[in-house]
């Protein structure tokens, strides 16, 4: 009887405390940041130590994932090559066209960006979140809100900067909302992720014409990131009675299960 | 001889903690769902009882939402003590310490830490996907249970008999 009610005792303190944590973390204060950040700084060495470890287990994996779709993909890019050629003998012209207007009317080239490498040393992908961990933070000029980009495109946008580490919501996060455009017809929408962990182009609306194969883009309305950058392609749309927006889902360019190296982009 | 036991699988656990986000989250891009600090809390609350063991949950707990950080700190730490205090309940209730009962238990808790977590998370308006919930419901607990096999071996090692749980019933004499 008395061990029972010392275990009782003990559980509800534990449940006590987990709410006062729970509703602390749900406001949001700085206490709560500040020790996540903490925590990142204090667990960085030996988590990139064990992701280095475990690393080629994972690229196992995924070599053998990419074996197994290898013939399908071939076909794809065989189709995407042929359709490739054809557009660049145009765009070379539109280039040297591009150029010329440019000079005529005194407009520069776009600037590049100044990024930052960083090396993924962690994955957190539950029911609930898409997120990695970087070995970058506040120490080499990453802050919060800052867009993450691999060579295929958007990844995703910093969420928590610590001292030697960051943490980024990919674009598949049921949290994540980033402002984008369909790059052919230059309609803006929001790129989310959805609980299916698809991601999706919403508040399009119904009349507007989209087709299948349609790139989306950042638009220059984030505070961040930067313009332009690559999304992904819409893969279907549909639309439901009750809606005024098309229910758009976009295959991302990023291959999320084969992140290693990422830029972040400070500017 | 016991304290020694409870640091060492402490320590354990928190290898486990650090496993669990530098390479096992990184499976779920593949579906394959493993909860190590699940099935390590359970494991140490069968053999060091409920109170440490979920001492050891609500521990493991905060620093994975700490450390993973977007979602609400406190919620995996409630959901890992509460899923050490049942398991340990289980055994005190008369479930015998064989390796079928252990199964059982690391199938039920699974199932009860995934709806508790996820009815925490809808409380705080977090939009559940049912779809995926019950495709999780389906295969996390036949991950865990493929863990146990590795995971309860391992923290019994070194313990006298008494621990002994199931995976060699006969005493070498």
């Amino acid at each position: 009887m008395g061990k029972n009610f010392k275990n009782l005792i003990v559980l509800g303190i534990i449940i006590v405390l987990c709410l006062v944590i729970i509703t602390v973390s749900f406001k949001g204060s700085d206490l709560t940041k500040g020790v996540k950040v903490k925590t990142l700084d204090f667990f960085k060495p030996v988590q990139e130590k064990f992701f280095l470890f475990f690393h080629p287990v994972a690229n196992f994996i995924n070599s053998t994932r990419d074996y197994l779709n290898l013939r399908e993909k071939i076909k794809i890019l065989e189709k995407e090559n042929s359709n490739l050629r054809k557009d660049y003998s145009e765009n070379i012209n539109l280039k040297i066209e591009n150029n010329a207007l440019r000079e005529l009317l005194g407009v520069k080239l776009r600037k590049d960006y100044e990024t930052e490498l960083a090396k993924v040393i962690g994955f957190s992908m539950g029911e609930l979140q898409s997120e990695i961990t970087l070995n970058k933070g506040t120490n080499d000029g990453v802050l919060e809100g800052m867009g993450v980009v691999n060579e295929d495109g958007l990844v995703g946008a910093v969420i928590l900067s610590a001292g030697n580490s960051c943490r980024v919501k990919l674009i598949n996060d049921p949290r994540s909302s980033i402002g984008a455009r369909i790059l052919s017809s230059r309609v803006l929408g929001m790129v989310e992720g959805g609980n299916d962990k698809k991601i999706y182009l919403n508040y399009i609306p119904k009349e507007e014409i989209v087709f299948r194969g349609d790139v989306i883009i950042t638009s220059e309305y984030g505070k961040l990131l930067p313009s332009e950058i690559l999304v992904g392609r819409i893969k279907s749309t549909a639309g439901s009675a009750g809606s005024p927006y098309k229910e758009i889902e976009i295959e991302p360019f990023v291959d999320f299960k084969e992140l290693e190296y990422v830029l972040i982009i400070k500017g | 001889m016991k304290l020694t036991y409870k640091v060492l699988h402490f320590f354990i656990l928190a290898a486990c903690l650090i496993l669990q986000i530098a390479f096992v989250e990184n499976l779920k891009l593949f579906s394959v769902n493993f909860d190590l600090i699940l099935v390590t809390v359970v494991a140490i609350s069968l053999m060091d009882g409920v109170i440490f063991g979920a001492f050891c949950g609500f521990a493991a707990g905060i620093l994975l939402d700490l450390m993973t950080g977007g979602g609400i700190v406190g919620i995996s730490a409630f959901a890992y003590a509460a899923s050490a205090f049942i398991a340990g309940k289980l055994i005190e209730a008369g479930l015998k310490q064989r390796i079928l009962s252990f199964t059982f238990i690391i199938f039920l808790v699974t199932e009860i830490n995934l709806i508790l977590v996820s009815v925490i998370h809808y409380l705080f308006n977090f939009n559940i996907a049912i779809s995926e919930l019950g495709l999780e419901l389906l295969v996390k607990p036949v991950c865990n249970i493929i863990l146990m096999l590795v995971i309860f071996p391992l923290i019994r090692i070194g313990m006298h008999r008494e621990y002994v749980i199931g995976f060699n019933n006969k005493e070498k004499t």
